[in-house]
């Protein structure tokens, strides 16, 4: 009985956290062409660190608010280079799978994420995923 | 799509290793599960939080937590009224850097909620027992490493071995994926499977003392897969 109502207390948290508010303004915008693996695009921590983030971002109604609400602390390159990678591996996912739904939000959110920031003149390469 | 979302609960697990154990069952089920079972690819993504995130009847969200509501287990399932599965389990052992993520559970969660989700199917096997259609049980202890690259970074991510069809049905091999199975229905040390007996009742078969105690720590649990087949078993058996 404790064990159920903790459950259901423990879900209900979880159902009810708010979104993410900016922790201030975004981090100065510096347009140009980013090399993903490159250490020095890396000024706010790790690309693989970077990933639940953005892939949180994505999972919001809002995905490009949300993405937005990520640029207060992380530079546009960072989360345009991670956007690449979900973008790479969300296609392979929609070409795989038979219900295509989640994966299809996916690569419209980050293609959309992508364009726009091309359009401000920042563009990103070498972010996609290898794995064996 | 059915998909599991991971998160880790106050950061017991850094982000950098959910997203790589993310990529690398991805990978799996990608490479290794769907081609051989022939289904629909399930997918997984790491998150940070939940925070604006709207769970959906398609999204199973799988939380790292340093201690579980009941000791023992490694993982456990239950079920909201608005249809989204929730799994708890404890977070993998720290490594050194250049040491292999230990994925496992995860591996062994997804493939086995992918190869049936509401814990309730049986196949009658060779020998004409009703097996649980677990994908990973009988291989448990077994797996292997996957190489991915998030980035300018590549580690290796151990996930877990698991049965191919032929484990159920009979026929030719191989009948896992690390082929360290010789014959449908046998186990690999520290393995197990359940069955149904001709009077419905749930039934073990281990390897060993290892799988044994792998199977009692999710008898601990009420909301473990093996729990949740015999609830199923008790209410009424499957067509097997």
């Amino acid at each position: 009985m404790v064990t159920t109502i903790l459950a259901l207390a423990w879900l209900s948290c979880a159902h009810t956290l708010p979104p993410e508010k900016p922790l201030g303004p975004p981090l100065p915008f510096t347009a140009g062409a980013y090399d993903c693996a490159a250490p020095a695009t890396w000024k706010t921590g790790s690309f693989a660190a970077l990933v639940p983030a953005v892939q949180r971002a994505l999972a919001n109604d809002d995905s490009q608010g949300a993405l937005t609400v990520l640029l207060s602390s992380h530079y546009a390159e960072e989360v345009t280079c991670v956007t690449g990678y979900v973008h790479d591996e969300s296609v392979q996912q929609q070409a795989t799978a038979t219900d295509k739904d989640l994966a299809a939000r996916r690569v419209a959110a980050t293609s959309a994420w992508i364009e726009q920031q091309s359009a401000r003149g920042l563009t990103v390469s070498n972010y996609a995923a290898e794995a064996h | 799509m059915p998909e599991f979302a991971l998160l880790a609960e106050e950061g017991c697990v850094p982000l950098d290793v959910l997203a790589f154990i993310a990529a690398a069952v991805n990978l799996q089920m990608r490479r290794d599960v769907a081609p051989v079972w022939g289904d629909d690819v399930w997918t997984c993504v790491a998150l940070d939080s939940l925070a604006g995130v709207n769970p959906t009847e398609t999204r199973k969200i799988l939380t790292f937590k340093k201690k579980l509501h009941l000791t023992g287990a490694l993982g456990f399932h239950t079920q909201t009224s608005g249809g989204v599965d929730y799994a708890e389990v404890l977070p993998p052992a720290a490594r050194p850097a250049g040491e292999a993520i230990d994925g496992t559970t995860t591996s062994h969660e997804v493939i086995e909620t992918f190869g049936d989700p509401t814990c309730n199917a049986y196949v009658r096997g060779p020998s004409g027992r009703r097996l649980a259609r677990e994908l990973c049980d009988p291989v448990e202890a077994d797996a292997y490493p996957i190489s991915v690259r998030i980035g300018p970074e590549t580690r290796q991510v151990m996930v877990s071995n698991f049965v191919f069809p032929s484990w159920f049905h009979g026929g030719p091999g191989p009948h896992d994926y690390l082929k360290r199975l010789d014959f449908p229905e046998e186990l690999t040390a520290g393995g197990y499977f359940e069955y149904l007996d001709e009077n419905d009742h749930s039934q073990q078969i281990f390897a060993d003392a290892r799988g044994r105690q792998a199977w009692l720590a999710k008898m601990t649990n009420p909301t473990t897969r093996v729990q949740a087949r015999v609830r199923h078993a008790l209410e009424g058996a499957p067509p097997g």
